[in-house]
């Protein structure tokens, strides 16, 4: 059978219609259950920057569950404030960061307690850094850092040793990166701590 | 059937892609410091290679010969995004673990390459088949090398502690020139258990 050029595009346009179609419907099929996962997802990045302990094996209900009777969400302003409770007790605030990293935005969240004097510990949502090098922002040890650290009195609020108030060790190999958290850190911390401190 | 045996065998050892292709091993020198993630990325390697064979070698005959890779490439791409939503909405964490190399699945030179050599000149049932094989050659291959790099990094196999307090971690094994040690080990060992093989294909078009 002699193909010619028009078979050729015929015959692409129509395999390319077909598997489309097949990944189109799948994705609209499981399209809930993805979201489903990103919300348990923040929600467990939320759990631990407030070091409110959950365990990862745990399913969708618990999470939510726990959730819900330790954090409480509020608007104050234009921004989205996170109220982390426990014992029904205030414990602090949270709030979402972003900014540039060294390859595309970083996003975290970062707690702080409710007198606004200590950060209760910070976690990233999305990064895109350097695996192994500033994608170790993503390791425990380095966020466990800044669990339970005083801010300084003014800004920059944290600040890397071995700066005579540095309370965090940046990362070997990834200075940027490490400048970047920091920057990002502090300037959701200035922008939290005024509209905090100014609402009051 | 003694086709499929030879096919079996083919895929497995005697043409292994790691060890005597040397394909595919950029993915198998970044996934393999956990056997969880070397097993999940090997199933979805069988899959892709099995099912993109299959489809390849139904339409082959059909196929215009020179936009084949064009149509290749779409029905690989069309695989590997299944194996994408089905891990991010039923196995979410290994999503994550996996983070980038479940997308690059796509650019596994072994899918297209047993595309390429196999299924576009056979018959489906037979291209399903060989692609299974060299889905599992592969998959070996990564989980011997997970294997030693778990052991020896974290002292655990799937998770499971197994070396006690006393073993001393060995950190290289867990970062990328580990991967290039326990590879070229693995290599070197599998080529010297079938020394003949060399002079058998020597001469060979590849």
């Amino acid at each position: 059978m002699k193909k010619g050029s028009l078979y050729s595009v015929f015959f692409m346009m129509i395999v390319t219609a077909i598997f489309t179609l097949a990944l189109s419907a799948l994705n609209q099929s499981t399209i809930a259950a993805v979201q489903g996962n990103q919300i348990i997802k923040h929600q467990k990045k939320l759990l631990y920057a407030f070091n409110i302990p959950f365990d990862d094996t745990m399913k969708t209900d618990e999470i939510n569950a726990l959730y819900d009777t330790h954090i409480k969400e509020s608007k104050q302003g234009s921004m989205l404030i996170y109220e982390g409770h426990i014992n029904n007790q205030l414990i602090g605030y949270a709030t979402e960061m972003e900014g540039p990293g060294l390859w595309g935005n970083i996003q975290g969240i970062v707690a702080v307690n409710k007198d606004l004097n200590n950060i209760l510990g910070i976690d990233f949502l999305a990064h895109s850094e350097t695996p192994g090098l500033g994608g170790r922002i993503d390791e425990n040890w380095f966020k466990e850092q800044f669990r339970n650290i005083e801010l300084n009195n003014s800004s920059p609020y944290v600040l890397y040793r071995p700066s005579p108030n540095g309370t965090v060790d940046a990362i070997a190999g990834a200075t940027l990166t490490s400048k970047a958290v920091l920057n990002i850190v502090n300037d959701s911390l200035i922008e939290f701590l005024e509209l905090k401190k100014g609402g009051k | 059937m003694g086709n499929t045996k030879k096919i079996f065998l083919e895929g497995f050892w005697k043409d292994n892609p790691i060890f005597r292709q040397i394909l595919g091993i950029c993915s198998a020198l970044a996934v393999t410091n956990l056997m969880l993630n070397s097993l999940v990325m090997g199933i979805g390697l069988i899959f892709v290679t099995s099912f993109s064979s299959l489809t390849v070698s139904l339409i082959r005959q059909y196929t215009p010969k020179h936009i084949r890779m064009m149509v290749q490439t779409l029905i690989i791409s069309s695989y590997v995004i299944i194996v994408d939503i089905v891990l991010k909405a039923y196995y979410p964490s290994m999503s994550e673990a996996l983070g980038p190399y479940v997308g690059l699945i796509i650019t596994n030179c072994i899918i297209m390459g047993r595309c390429e050599a196999f299924a576009q000149n056979n018959k489906p049932l037979v291209s399903f088949l060989d692609g299974i094989a060299s889905g599992i050659g592969y998959s070996f291959i990564l989980l011997v090398i997970a294997f030693f790099r778990e052991l020896m990094g974290f002292g655990t196999l799937f998770g499971y502690p197994l070396l006690g307090s006393w073993w001393t971690k060995w950190t290289l094994m867990i970062m990328p020139p580990g991967a290039f040690f326990m590879l070229a080990i693995v290599i070197w060992v599998a080529r010297n258990l079938s020394p003949d093989d060399e002079k058998q294909k020597e001469g060979a078009t590849s």
